[in-house]
């Protein structure tokens, strides 16, 4: 047999393929140096961020901007500190809230298919924050309204917006089944409105409002109770003779003294009004009779196109309330008027009352509340909004005011919101 | 017939196949043995810049109040209530200082354990936007100075593309780059400040990055690192809030009521701290010249050692020397109540008002960093390590 053709014989084929290994090995071995290191120094320098995002109190001003509504400014927040934070050439996407509820994204510089930049970056991280007490706008509130003559059931069609669902009732037993959740057992109220009550309350309705304000501990994920605004004579025509409380139980003991608690009012037992006193007329009635808005950075008040509200106060009472000092630390007075008989006294028009304690306990099921938010005018609103004395000018701020109170005080509120940091190198 | 079969070409093919496959697999053993130990020499060093810059960051060190008797430290941290300690910086500062800098000492080794040895370099940053704008309709110009440094900018849409135009100017030396374009990114450097103009196509961003204290074995004012020099080098670097400087005491709204009442702001200069840090009285008033404030230190009679509207920035004690106040600044313990004072006299209307702060800065730094010693600001921590 002849051995011509070794060469193409299938030793050498061997041989040509071990080589051919051997040189693919060789210039396969860069990247199998460093794996995975890119990463670390993307996780940490995300972390870095959210740490001294937090630190430098951007987070904390990006929350308040969403509760304010301040979208646009909180964006721009987060995105001019991230780009000076992060390095260059690093894509990031910063999320506050779910993926089903986002309250804010934010891009390096847009949006345009972020998932496949990201999914395609060689390295990539996230880093996750959960921040707590945010306001969520409700869409869905469920609001019960005590309305007992025309112009309180009539301001009250006007607060109501598209979406949210209502109870209405003047009287005291269903009012106070709707709080137990006792009539439709699906409803339940996120808050309770009570623009002007003129209703003398018995104990029990006090007792079971105050119950529906006050502290919680609820198993099992569901919450009950919520907050309150109130108006017009509500605190005033339910107040009890302070003296024959004195030789019984002590009025700040008393459902009536919890009662003015809840909304930051003093139950003053050594006074005839307990921490209230009812004014009307020329001479006693504010001065230019317009409340105007002190403090535009809540909630309720920033943003508005206005800063004074008009108000009939010839024709309608107002009250001056005396603030519990204890509660102090958690009131603010969002509106005042200046009194013309007195320069050194300012009467707070709108006082607004955090919650107190709003402890969660998710690892164990429980959600601890104590004193919900409660919101309180110190004027007829309602009354005053029915009467056609400034053309309806005054009847759209009131309600406006009432609206964003009832969105405040609900219960719907303080969630925990996650944030997000997405991070990778842009054309890995 | 196969007689002679070793000599034919078919086996000297065979051999030749072999010879070079075998001398090329050792080639390969070769190229894979170096290139395994460059690639561990340089993850390690990486590692060790990573690992240094996190425990500086995550960590007060050993003891954790070791800043207090820096003689008892164990292992080196930085870490304070909000970003870095300052003290803790300024520590440190002085203990690479190239009159102190001494291997033999155990808290110089404590320090040089974290880094590997020697070759080490911190360096601390502030980096913040300076503006950022629409590309849109672009026409801008800024014209300020930060960190002593000269800074023009200039921000031209024209039409398709953008012009930036940075220039920066420090004691006659100018550093100026102008780019055309789109989308692209510009560093203009003149230390201790960087500028840095980016493009995106909808918007344009201009940041600064400020190099605030630089610190390595033996610095001293003007010297260098030498990290320059090494082919091999790995930096990490950690975003944090940083503040610059330690107020020891302040007063707000000195105002003028019925006459200029002298007001006593006392402080206190711990043992060693006048090595430390230089200190500063830092005046903020209400309106650019106004009102008048005259400050004494550690006395309160006599022509006033400090003068305001001339500054309002005046060194009490800078690179480890008294100011050009009268009376020295004492650290002499006074069993820990304050140890030095200032008087202080505030002539105008009662509507002008001063804040009057007593500022801690560590030695040698910048004195801008005094004014803004009451902020946060972004920043960052370098560091880099060499062979």
């Amino acid at each position: 047999m002849r051995e011509r053709g070794f060469v193409f014989s299938l030793d050498a084929c061997l041989a040509v393929l071990v080589m051919m290994i051997a040189v693919a090995g060789v210039a396969r071995l860069e990247p199998w140096g460093r794996p995975g290191y890119g990463y670390l120094k993307l996780e940490r320098g995300a972390w870095d961020a959210l740490n001294a995002l937090d630190g430098m109190g951007v987070t904390r001003y990006v929350i308040d901007c969403l509760n304010n509504k301040q979208t646009a400014e909180a964006g721009r927040a987060a995105r001019e500190n991230l780009i000076t934070l992060l390095p260059p050439g690093v894509g990031f996407r910063y999320t506050v809230g779910t993926e089903d509820n986002l309250l804010l994204e934010v891009y390096r510089d847009n949006s345009e298919n972020w998932r496949g930049r990201w999914e395609n970056a060689g390295e990539r991280a996230l880093a996750l924050h959960l921040t707590c007490e945010f306001i969520r706008t409700v869409e869905n509130l469920d609001v019960l309204v005590w309305a007992d003559d025309d112009q309180d059931r009539w301001f009250a069609s006007q607060v109501i917006k598209p979406g949210w669902t209502y109870r209405m009732t003047d009287e005291e037993n269903t009012f106070v089944a709707y709080l137990e959740n006792r009539v439709e057992p699906n409803w339940y109220p996120d808050v309770v409105f009570l623009p002007d009550v003129s209703v003398y309350w018995s104990d029990n309705t006090l007792s079971t409002l105050n119950n529906y304000l006050m502290w919680k501990i609820v198993t099992g994920g569901r919450e009950v109770g919520g907050g309150a605004v109130a108006g017009g004579d509500t605190l005033w025509s339910n107040r009890r003779d302070p003296w024959t409380r004195l030789w019984g139980i002590p009025i700040w003991l008393s459902p009536y003294g919890q009662f003015l608690l809840m909304f930051g009012i003093s139950p003053n037992p050594f006074s005839s009004d307990p921490g209230i006193v009812r004014l009307m007329g020329s001479g006693y009635g504010p001065y230019g009779e317009r409340m105007e808005l002190v403090d535009l950075t809540h909630y309720v008040t920033t943003g508005l196109p206005f800063t004074e509200v008009p108000y009939q106060g010839d024709t309608y009472y107002q009250y001056v309330y005396e603030t519990s000092p204890i509660l102090r630390p958690w009131l603010r007075t969002l509106g005042r008027w200046e009194n013309c008989e007195n320069e050194n006294i300012t009467w707070p028009g709108l006082l607004v009352r955090e919650a107190a304690v709003n402890l969660g306990l998710p690892w164990f099921g429980i959600t601890l509340r104590f004193m919900e938010r409660t919101a309180l005018f110190n004027v007829r609103m309602a009354q005053s909004s029915y009467d056609s004395g400034f053309d309806g000018v005054e009847r759209e701020e009131w309600v406006t005011l009432a609206q964003r109170c009832l969105e405040w005080a609900s219960r719907q509120k303080a969630e925990l919101q996650p944030i997000a940091l997405y991070v990778w190198r842009e054309g890995g | 017939m196969s007689r002679g079969q070793v000599l034919t070409l078919d086996m000297f093919l065979a051999l030749s196949l072999t010879a070079l496959l075998l001398s090329y697999s050792g080639l390969v053993m070769g190229m894979v043995h170096t290139r395994a130990r460059e690639e561990v020499s340089r993850y390690s060093l990486e590692r060790v810049a990573s690992d240094a810059a996190e425990a500086l960051v995550r960590t007060g060190g050993i003891p954790e109040n070791w800043e207090s008797l820096p003689s008892s430290l164990k292992v080196l941290g930085l870490s304070g209530d909000s970003g870095l300690s300052v003290k803790k910086l300024a520590v440190l500062r002085d203990l690479c200082r190239s009159e102190n800098w001494d291997p033999s000492r155990e808290e110089v080794q404590a320090v040089m354990r974290l880094f590997g040895g020697q070759n080490f370099e911190l360096r601390i940053l502030t980096r913040n936007l300076l503006v950022r704008k629409d590309v849109k309709g672009l026409s801008y110009t800024l014209q300020t100075t930060l960190w002593g440094v000269g800074v023009y900018v200039r921000l031209e849409n024209l039409g398709p593309v953008v012009r930036a135009t940075v220039r920066l100017e420090r004691g006659g030396t100018v550093k100026s780059e102008t780019e055309v374009g789109g989308t692209f990114s510009m560093v203009v450097s003149l230390p201790p400040l960087t500028v840095e103009v980016v493009a995106d196509g909808k918007t344009v961003g201009v940041w600064y990055e400020a190099v605030i204290w630089d610190i390595w074995p033996g610095w001293n004012l003007g010297g260098s690192s030498g990290w320059e020099n090494s082919p091999e080098v790995a930096v990490a670097r950690r975003s944090l809030p940083l503040t610059s400087g330690e107020i020891r005491n302040m007063v707000e709204n000195r105002r003028h009521y019925a006459r200029p009442d002298p007001y006593t702001l006392p402080f206190l200069v711990k043992p060693g701290e006048l090595g430390l840090f230089d200190w500063y009285v830092v005046l903020s008033p209400s309106s650019p010249n106004k009102p008048t404030t005259d400050v004494w230190v550690n006395r309160s009679g006599g022509n006033p050692d400090f003068h305001f509207p001339w500054d309002n920035l005046f060194p009490m004690w800078y690179h480890g020397q008294k100011g050009s106040q009268q009376q020295p600044l004492t650290e002499e313990d006074n069993g820990g109540n304050p140890n030095n004072y200032l008087t202080l006299k505030v002539t105008g209307s009662k509507w002008e008002y001063v804040d009057v702060l007593v500022v801690a800065v560590p030695r040698c730094s910048s004195p801008e960093l005094a004014y803004q010693a009451d902020l946060l600001l972004p920043g960052a921590l370098e560091v880099r390590v060499w062979r």
